[in-house]
């Protein structure tokens, strides 16, 4: 363990340099492939809106000259369903990999992801709650809030039961966050048992994850959050690295392992919250996508940290072009194409790596 | 033309929906109907052909089934019904939620919201009739339904009067042999079994309750109703005698487990025809 951190210290000119050409190589890859989900979504769906008329739409919009006709409806759809659906596609499947980047990081274990923690539990549970009580307390918005604070207190509260003598203990962090999942669920399982009907409905449809209710309040709402946790951890690449080698090591490089750890899980709350409560669950991106990157590209958290941000916007835009293609003119819950498309690929990728020995 | 389309300005009108939104327009001509008993007033007043889009939940009448679906009855596609062009959406409120609503409207299509469907029963069904009659300018066809909807109540309440004990009856909405959930007092199907002359073997209100053994027999229903879907979930008459509990009741002993059609937790046009189903073989004579 020693020699290899020495290594890597005594090599991270060269270190540098490597990450940045993979770096360089990953955005050359995931910029245009993103785009091209993007555009692409825009234009497919059940209103069919050619890339001329979604460039001139959106130019129209701005205030510049159409350079192809288009009908209003199109316009509307373009501009007022489809493109929030699309940008809120971008930024939950961006919080959503940056948060697994980040607990996989922190905890050293490649299938932590924002579901093991209780931080999409806390938000069931919540959500669960206000709706079979009827808490209509701020109505549109009661449900996105209810599941921001409960995943938020799921992880402060996991945080702070791993405390011991003012450390954070990593493993008891995950027990924690086992034990606090499960209380989550069997609390979502009692409300579940309880609900009427239509609440029931409710609680169905959000666990089953959807971006249909895309509006751009919601969307600028989220931005912020989102922004926050993406480039807040970028800052966090270093002392992410410096955990891979574990807590001791990274504290003799140099690297305040307790703010790192609460700065972690913080911004984990912030994205995660906000994705998940406009979004509902949304399994698997989080802990597929930093997977697929650090195959490719490897473990540093500065390559993995961005680009595993890119491939989950892309890959969940996508996801939600299945979505709402495959069965027009009516539409499947997103969560069901990222855990059916996902799930499979997650087993292939483990049976190659045990193949290869690497498990 | 010109005449078509003063006529069409002639009749537009306002119509306010229970969520307070207003639309103005003449007799729509491409309607998307989310909610079966909506789908079956607009075939019943003449109408089923301005239909292009309705949710998955409809039975009845046949013809629906050719009309594009726009997904479940509770969460439709809202890019999936812009896309069918509509010039009015009709709903209940317990379809298309204020968010659902905000969206379509957002992309300029005019949203009508009615009364949920199992909301103050046949008077409920018969205003949501007279909107509907109003919105498509035939008023005519609308009085005849209502007046129908009247005639086949008052028989059966001629029918059930003359019985004396009113049976109880429960409905039990079945998935499966695992599972099944008992209907309250605030549902459709609690409206049709004071129509069929019945009580509700159910004593709470709202919603509805997990099928428990113990509630079963505290219940003691002389008859019990399911869906046509929910009874073959189970595996028929034989299956549904194997539900907790009911084999103990009345309604078990008897046998008198009865079918209804899938859509009956709408309240629509055909409800009377449902109680007098039930009714009759409530009263029919234990076969042997």
């Amino acid at each position: 363990m020693r020699s290899l951190s020495s290594e890597s210290i005594s090599r991270s000119g060269e270190h540098v340099s490597t990450a940045l050409g993979k770096r360089t190589k990953g955005l050359l890859v995931l910029v245009p492939l993103l785009v091209l989900c993007v555009v692409t979504s825009l234009g497919v769906g059940a209103v069919s809106i050619t890339p001329a008329q979604v460039v001139s739409i959106l130019l129209e919009q701005v205030g510049l000259p159409p350079f192809t006709t288009f009908t209003e409806q199109q316009a509307a759809v373009l501009y007022a369903i489809r493109l929030p659906r699309v940008l809120l596609g971008v930024l939950v499947g961006a919080a959503l990999s940056v948060a697994g980047v980040a607990l996989q990081g922190l905890f050293r274990n490649p299938l932590a992801d924002p579901g093991l923690l209780g931080v999409s539990g806390g938000a069931s549970f919540a959500v669960a709650a206000v709706t079979v009580l009827k808490l209509q307390l701020l109505g549109f918005y009661t449900l996105p809030v209810a599941a921001f604070v409960g995943s938020f207190v799921a992880i402060l509260l996991i945080a702070s039961l791993a405390q011991e003598n003012g450390k954070t203990n990593v493993a008891m962090m995950l027990l924690c966050g086992v034990a606090i999942n499960a209380l989550c669920v069997s609390g979502t399982g009692l409300f579940t048992y309880l609900s009427t009907d239509d609440q029931l409905r409710t609680l169905t449809f959000w666990q089953l994850g959807s971006l249909a209710g895309a509006t751009w309040t919601l969307v600028s709402t989220i931005t912020p959050l989102v922004l926050l946790c993406a480039v807040g951890m970028l800052f966090l690449a270093n002392p992410l690295n410096a955990l891979l080698l574990g807590e001791a090591n990274a504290h003799h490089l140099g690297i305040s392992v307790e703010r790192t750890k609460w700065k972690i899980v913080a911004l984990v709350a912030l994205g995660v919250g906000a994705g998940v409560a406009v979004s509902g669950m949304i399994g698997f991106i989080g802990l597929v996508v930093p997977h697929l990157i650090r195959l490719w590209l490897g473990p540093n958290h500065r390559v993995l940290l961005p680009l595993s941000a890119l491939l989950g916007s892309a890959l969940l835009v996508l996801a939600d072009l299945v979505a709402r293609t495959v069965v027009v003119p009516s539409e499947l819950p997103i969560g069901i194409v990222t855990s059916l498309a996902g799930s499979p690929f997650f087993l292939y990728l483990l049976l190659r790596q045990r193949r290869t020995h690497v498990l | 033309m010109s005449s078509v389309l003063a006529s069409s300005l002639v009749h537009a009108e306002q119509f306010k929906g229970v969520d307070g939104q207003t639309v103005e327009l003449g007799p729509p001509k491409r309607v998307v109907a989310v909610n079966s008993s909506l789908v079956e007033i607009l075939f019943g007043l003449g109408k089923g052909d301005t239909i292009v889009g309705t949710d998955v939940g409809g039975t009845y009448p046949p013809e629906q089934e050719k009309i594009a679906k726009v997904g479940h009855p509770y969460h439709p596609s809202v890019e999936g019904i812009v896309s069918l062009k509509p010039d009015l959406v009709l709903a209940t409120e317990e379809n298309l939620t204020p968010a659902t609503a905000a969206q379509l409207r957002s992309a300029r299509i005019p949203v009508l919201i009615l009364e949920n469907s199992a909301k103050d029963g046949i008077d409920g069904l018969k205003r949501r009739i007279d909107v509907v009659a109003r919105l498509f300018n035939v008023q005519e066809a609308g009085k005849r339904m209502t007046q129908e909807l009247d005639k086949q109540c008052a028989e059966l309440g001629k029918k059930s009067s003359a019985v004396k004990k009113k049976p109880r009856i429960l409905f039990l909405y079945a998935h499966g042999p695992g599972e099944a959930f008992v209907y309250g007092k605030d549902t459709g199907v609690h409206v049709l079994i004071e129509l069929a002359g019945g009580q509700n073997a159910a004593d709470f209100t709202t919603g509805t309750k997990v099928l428990t053994a113990e509630g079963m027999v505290l219940a003691s229903p002389d008859a019990i109703i399911m869906l046509n879907r929910g009874l073959e979930a189970v595996g028929g008459i034989d299956g549904a005698l194997k539900l907790p509990g009911v084999a103990l009741t009345p309604a078990g002993r008897n046998k008198k487990i009865l079918a209804v059609d899938n859509s009956i937790r709408w309240v629509g046009p055909r409800f009377p025809q449902f109680a007098d189903a039930i009714f009759t073989a409530i009263h029919a004579k234990p076969q042997q």
